[in-house]
């Protein structure tokens, strides 16, 4: 619980000045103004969404090495971030998108490998929902898993033969491209802010999860030994 | 312990026959793709040339859509009598059983749209004749990837609540970069200069091979119990 508390508190704070930073410190973009502002919450979502997609692949593989169902419940709980995250920066995108693109959506190659990438991980949710048993829902939906994660890059890569209409990377996006100083140093600030609450919650869940896991094994003893209990008195019953 | 490739042999053998016999599967699959063909035209009402632009988009979403219906029985229709334990309990390797399914529906796929594309070309007026060759590796490479996917999936969505409508949901989204990949490399060759289109030919093998491996690496966990 000590983690917990001390991770609040620094995560808040971390959260409050990178809000500030970005707000009120990063010099203003010279021809997008104000709006370009909701770049350092735009990509800050990204990095904590495959961060957390990436935590769903790599739970996914190790659930079915080694049967354990701690990574069954790291793997929907990243998953379930992963998707809020991809959430925030789905609304975001065309928040900024308007009044710079003058349109809110375009099927871009990274927009619309995006989009798809936030169907396949609603569906991987979906699918946990539908299977009863926690055994067979844990193997089938890490298959799943396994199947969306290999999937991904094949969405971008064709999307991005396809069409392009997004602007390039700006960091490590070759020449041209480059942040003023100020800048990126606000934008690494919001990440690491995001990623803080991406990770708080995270962990959250997966708590909440094992805890949720627990109840269910014990309500299933509970069953049972209540069955073995009643077979018991019919038995002395007609002794 | 049975060779993989007699043991695949003699499951696609009973999947043929079986369909064979009820023939139920083909062709409501046919009818269904045939249905969504004409419900194209009134929807869209193409001239010949509308005909050439999107008519590789609507054959590949026909495809597509009968392919996520006609996968569903694949697995659940051992259900009823239990029969997958038995296969399970036969001394054969569970990807036998996998690929025993996957290439029957590969055959039943294929034989769907062999009658759907002629069908096509005669109703939106696209000429296929000096393609067919062309053609043929596009769709085969296509519909492998539809197939491997689907059939591992119905093998998933077999054991959950309402699989009907579960069986699109996961299929649908992962055959995104193949729809690209397949109706590019459709309409380079339904162009007025038709040419094969090497980077998505080259895209759907590898997509193929990707699910291939996945599908091989992780069937034990998607057959056993």
């Amino acid at each position: 619980m000590k983690v917990r508390t001390i991770g609040t508190i620094v995560v808040a704070l971390l959260i409050f000045a990178a809000g500030y930073a970005a707000l009120f410190i990063a010099p203003e973009e010279r021809t997008m103004g104000m709006i370009q502002r909701i770049f350092y919450m735009h990509v800050a979502a990204w990095t904590s969404m495959y961060i957390a997609f990436i935590t769903v692949f790599y739970a996914n593989v190790r659930y079915l090495i080694s049967h354990d169902r701690k990574y069954d419940a790291l793997g929907v709980s990243a998953a379930e971030v992963g998707v809020v995250c991809c959430t925030v920066g789905l609304t975001t995108g065309p928040l900024w998108a308007k009044p710079v693109w003058g349109i809110w959506w375009t099927w871009d190659a990274r927009l619309t490998s995006t989009f798809v990438l936030w169907l396949l991980y609603i569906s991987y949710l979906i699918l946990r929902g539908l299977l009863e048993d926690p055994e067979k829902k844990a193997t089938l939906s890490a298959v799943f898993g396994i199947f969306a994660s290999l999937d991904m890059p094949l969405v971008y890569v064709s999307n991005r033969l396809w069409r392009t209409q997004h602007p390039q990377p700006v960091i490590l996006g070759g020449e041209s491209s480059g942040l003023q100083a100020t800048m990126a140093y606000t934008l690494v600030f919001c990440m690491v802010a995001i990623c803080g609450v991406m990770i708080l919650v995270l962990r959250d869940r997966y708590q909440l999860e094992l805890m949720r896991n627990e109840l269910a094994e014990l309500r299933f003893a509970a069953d049972r030994r209540e069955a073995a209990g009643s077979v018991g008195n019919l038995g002395t019953a007609r002794g | 312990m049975m060779s993989t490739a007699r043991a695949t042999a003699i499951l696609l053998g009973k999947e043929l026959r079986l369909e064979l016999r009820t023939r139920e599967l083909l062709g409501a699959t046919i009818v269904f793709a045939l249905i969504v063909e004409v419900l194209f035209s009134f929807a869209f009402d193409p001239s010949p040339a509308d005909a050439r632009r999107i008519g590789p988009g609507l054959l590949w979403i026909a495809f597509l859509f009968a392919g996520s219906l006609m996968l569903n029985p694949s697995f659940a229709r051992e259900q009823p009598n239990d029969t997958l334990d038995a296969l399970r309990l036969a001394p054969i390797s569970s990807f036998a059983i996998l690929l025993g399914k996957l290439l029957a529906n590969l055959i039943f796929m294929l034989a769907v749209e062999a009658i759907l594309v002629p069908v096509f070309s005669i109703l939106y007026n696209v000429p296929i004749a000096g393609i067919v060759g062309r053609l043929a590796l596009v769709m085969l490479l296509g519909t492998l990837g539809l197939v491997i996917t689907g059939t591992v999936f119905s093998a998933i969505s077999a054991q959950a609540r309402m699989r009907e409508l579960l069986l699109p949901l996961l299929l649908l989204p992962v055959l995104a970069p193949l729809l690209i990949a397949s109706v590019e490399a459709t309409a380079a060759l339904f162009a007025e200069e038709p040419m094969i289109d090497r980077t998505w030919v080259a895209f759907l093998a590898g997509f193929d091979i990707v699910f291939m491996t996945a599908a091989w690496l992780l069937c034990d966990y998607l057959i056993s119990e």
